[in-house]
Order: structure tokens, then C-alpha cells, then sequence
């Protein structure tokens, strides 16, 4: 695993060091937040698509055959709608996913459909620097994910509970370059004798403006490459004070993703993830891969 | 009464304080808050890294009374503004606008100011091969012109070469070959010094 991150964060240094020249801007990172709540990130609408397969069987991190051929495939489709209130400083917003989960094994082929757990939140922008060509900015974001996915449905679409999140996201442009961290915990709250273990996610994101390669009068289309890290821990989940050993663990992704700005009112863009240290507790069904297409527009 | 009038003499004196207080910042905000009434502005806006979030500051920028068309130069950090004939714009009006807008807004000039507000550019010498005479000359200089970040073009016919200020990377440096190239000619970076 140490040698596996090793690499992946060699290869993002070098990218940064060796692409760190030449000139201006590119877009907001497709898997990790931004603190730059302007344009698209301030008044817009943003969905995509997002596959996700769950298949291989491990057991503290090892692949092990499963007997019961157990497959999940999760097609979720979230609309966010974040709104600037009064100053580009301060957003609120509101997430809402549509699920579409499909379980399959030897005895069961099950699928759900309908709307998850929504979320709100609030993310207001603690710093700004400015300086030719370039900016340095820190936003705090907290909200709560509410219960309004049916929890009862087989799979189920949400988790039943009220849960609240935290984050702060640094994010730093310069030249065609953009490098962006963010941190979330969130922590979850018990519901119906199951408490799932708080977690912590964890995101780099490098991007780089392909093309043009000059960019000089606003607007013109532009494509952007990005390379992320998105990682996840979580703890044990709860059940009737029990602790379920088969549940929570760490997942880090290495996510390759293409934008493409169309122009001013609108974007789209692609995203991969493949699991670069997949270390559930216990027996879990591991996440293979995800793979997400989306759009941003403009709205006001 | 001694004490009446001392009191009095007191409430005058700081009357007249707070009235030449007020007085002097009346006189002072004239003095700062300038007025632009010509036909072009230039903001340099620091910040300006991402195209994407431009859409706010244009917006903005064109809802202000007055403003017939804005021009947002991202590779120079500049917004100019196009007035209507007799509009008036204060200069605190444009940098509350930019504020607004998400941006910091730094030096206000009126008219074609580009050149003194853009990043300070690097002497970019070219060679260039094929010039036989003065239309040549012609046709170079107006090719390396057109390109962004040329400031300061200046052709040679006698030493086959071009210098130009150009405000940009490497990136840039090569759009003023491309541009050579373009027009007929050949042409190489032989020197690059820092203006």
C-alpha cells in the first residue's frame, strides 16, 4: 500500500514541478470541492452520473472467491444547487441524489429506485488572496444529510439517520495549474439500532489546463485534465451497541477526469476511479471502479 | 455666567471641529473618488486565475449605468470597460463592483492603458529569414502585433531580426513564431531578457 501512494503522490509532485509553468487558469476539480464559489460554483446547477461496482470479495484486504456471487451496481445521479447569498462569500445549497441500486447474488436479484439522502449545506469563504493571475482561497463548509432516502427498500436507499458533516477546502490557481485539498468528517448518528462509523474523506486534486494553451479573452472554450486522490476511512459501524467487524475501513481512489468549458453558461466532464488501496475491515464487497459523466450550468 | 460662556466657547469650538472634519472628508473623498468619463477604462483585477468564474465579474461589470461592453483579458489580469457617449463612473463604484464580484481590483486607468498595467513583459529576439524590403518589414510587424502579449514591436531589415516585449511564458513566446511563420517567413527565438 506505502509503495502503491508512494508512487501516486511521486507522479502528482513531478506533474506539479514539471507542468507548474506557462500561463493562465483552468476549472473546478471534478471530484473534490472548491472555495471558489464564482460562476458556475456560485449560482449554477451541477449533476452527472455516476456508475459505481462493487464485486470483489476481501478479506482484510485480500481477495477471496465468494460463494454467492454477489454483484452491486449503483447508478446515482446527484442535482446540486448551490446559491450565493448576497456576497460571493457565503453559499447555501442542496444536494439531492436519485438512486438506482441493483443487488445480485446466486439466491437474490434485487433492485431500488428513488430518491437518497438529501444534504444541506452552508460554505462560506474564510480567505482570499489575490495576486496577479493567481488566487489563494480557504472555505468552510458544514451541513447535515438528511433521512430522505427509504431506508426500508431492498437495497436500501439511505441510511435512516440525520448525519452532519464538516469540511474545509484550500484551493490554489496559478497559471494553468490548480491544486485543491480538501477534508470532511462526518459524523454519523444512530437510527433504528444501527449506528454506520463516522468517516473521514480526504481529497487531493491536481489540474492542468490542456488547452488553450494561451488564454486570452474571456470566454473561450478551454479543456482541463485533472488527477485527484480521493480517500475514505471509516470506522466500525454500530449495531445494538455491537460492533459489526465486517464494516468500515479505507478506500483511496486515483481519479484521471477531462473537462471540457464550453463556454460561459455551461461545462461537462468525465471522471474516473480506480481504488489504489482497498482495505475494508472484515469481509466486505470491495468498490472495483467508478465512473462518473456530468454537467454544470449557469443559472443567474 | 463665566462658566455658561466657557461652556458655550467649548460646544462652539468642537462644533466647528466636527464641520471642518466633516469638510476636509467631503474635499478628500472628491479628491480620491475619481470620476472616468471617457470612452474606455482598464481594471487590473487581481485573481482574475480562473475563466470559469469570469461570467460573475462581467456580469457586474455590465449591469453599472453606462457600460456599453466589457472585455475581460484573462492572460493580462485586465477587465476594460467600454463606456456610452457622456456616462460617468466612479472609481469606487468600479472597485465595490469588482469586490462584489468576487475579485480585487488593483490600478483604475482610463483609455487604452493595457501596456502599463499588464505583467511586466521579457525582450523576445527573433531572426527572421525572408525579408527582402520594407513591405516585408511591414507585413512582420503587423503580424507580431496581432499576437496578445507583443508590446513594443520593432522589425530590422538589416539585421534580419524582430524584437518584441511580450507580457506572457513560453507559450506565448511561441505564438510570436507561429505568427512569423504565418505571414511567410521564417523565424526563430534566438534571445530572451527580462524587460
Amino acid at each position: 500500500m506505502n509503495h502503491i501512494l508512494f508512487r501516486v503522490f511521486f507522479l502528482l509532485f513531478m506533474g506539479i514541478v514539471l507542468i507548474g509553468k506557462s500561463s493562465y487558469a483552468q476549472g473546478p476539480p471534478i471530484q473534490t470541492d472548491t472555495p471558489i464559489m464564482l460562476g458556475l460554483e456560485g449560482r449554477g446547477i451541477r449533476t452527472f452520473v455516476k456508475f459505481l461496482r462493487k464485486e470483489t470479495l476481501l478479506e482484510e484486504g485480500r481477495e477471496i472467491p465468494d460463494a454467492m456471487n454477489r454483484r452491486v451496481t449503483v447508478r446515482v445521479t446527484p442535482v446540486a444547487i448551490p446559491y450565493n447569498l448576497g456576497s460571493d462569500r457565503f453559499q447555501v445549497g442542496v444536494i439531492v441524489p436519485f438512486m438506482d441500486i441493483h443487488f445480485q447474488s446466486n439466491t437474490q436479484d434485487n433492485s431500488s429506485f428513488g430518491i437518497g439522502d438529501a444534504k444541506l449545506f452552508a460554505k462560506y469563504l474564510l480567505y482570499q488572496h489575490d495576486r496577479k493571475l493567481e488566487t489563494f482561497r480557504i472555505a468552510a463548509k458544514a451541513g447535515v444529510k438528511l433521512p430522505s432516502g427509504d431506508e426500508n427498500a431492498s437495497p436500501a436507499l439511505g441510511s435512516g439517520s440525520t448525519d452532519y458533516f464538516f469540511s474545509t477546502v484550500a484551493g490554489w490557481i496559478k497559471n494553468r495549474i490548480g491544486i485543491y485539498l480538501e477534508g470532511i468528517y462526518n459524523v454519523n448518528t444512530s437510527h433504528g439500532g444501527v449506528n454506520f462509523g463516522n468517516n473521514f474523506s480526504y481529497n487531493l486534486a491536481f489540474g492542468y489546463r490542456l488547452l488553450p494553451a494561451v488564454y486570452e479573452t474571456y470566454p473561450e472554450p478551454q479543456l482541463n485534465g485533472f488527477l485527484e486522490i480521493n480517500g475514505n476511512t471509516q470506522a466500525k459501524s454500530k449495531m445494538n451497541g455491537e460492533r459489526n467487524e465486517n464494516t468500515g475501513g479505507t478506500i483511496i481512489f486515483l481519479s484521471p477526469g477531462l473537462q471540457y468549458v464550453g463556454g460561459r453558461r455551461w461545462l461537462v466532464e468525465s471522471s474516473l476511479q480506480l481504488p489504489v488501496v482497498n482495505e475494508p475491515n472484515g469481509q466486505q464487497l470491495a468498490t472495483d471502479w467508478t465512473i462518473s459523466f456530468g454537467t454544470r450550468i449557469l443559472l443567474f | 455666567m463665566k462658566a455658561v460662556s466657557s461652556k458655550m466657547a467649548f460646544t462652539a469650538v468642537i462644533i466647528l471641529f466636527a464641520l471642518s472634519f466633516l469638510t476636509l472628508s467631503v474635499f478628500a473623498n472628491q479628491e480620491t473618488d475619481k470620476v472616468f468619463k471617457g470612452e474606455k477604462i482598464t481594471i487590473r483585477v487581481d485573481g482574475l486565475s480562473c475563466p470559469f468564474c469570469a461570467y460573475g465579474l462581467e456580469k457586474k461589470l455590465k449591469s453599472i449605468d453606462g457600460v456599453k461592453k466589457i472585455e475581460i483579458k484573462v492572460n493580462d489580469g485586465l477587465a476594460i470597460l467600454y463606456l456610452k457617449e457622456g456616462a460617468e463612473i466612479t472609481e469606487s463604484q468600479l472597485r465595490e463592483t469588482v469586490k462584489k464580484a468576487g475579485f480585487t481590483p488593483r490600478k483604475i486607468v482610463e483609455g487604452d492603458a493595457q501596456m502599463s498595467l499588464a505583467p511586466a513583459g521579457k525582450t523576445v529576439t527573433l531572426k527572421v529569414a525572408g525579408m527582402s524590403c520594407q513591405n516585408c518589414v511591414q507585413r512582420v510587424e503587423a503580424a507580431l502585433e496581432k499576437v496578445g502579449c507583443a508590446r513594443d514591436v520593432k522589425v530590422s531589415l538589416e539585421k534580419n531580426q524582430a524584437t518584441v516585449v511580450c507580457a506572457g511564458d513560453e507559450a506565448h513566446q511561441q505564438q510570436l513564431v507561429k505568427a512569423v511563420k504565418e505571414a511567410g517567413y521564417d523565424a526563430e527565438i534566438v534571445k530572451v531578457d527580462r524587460k
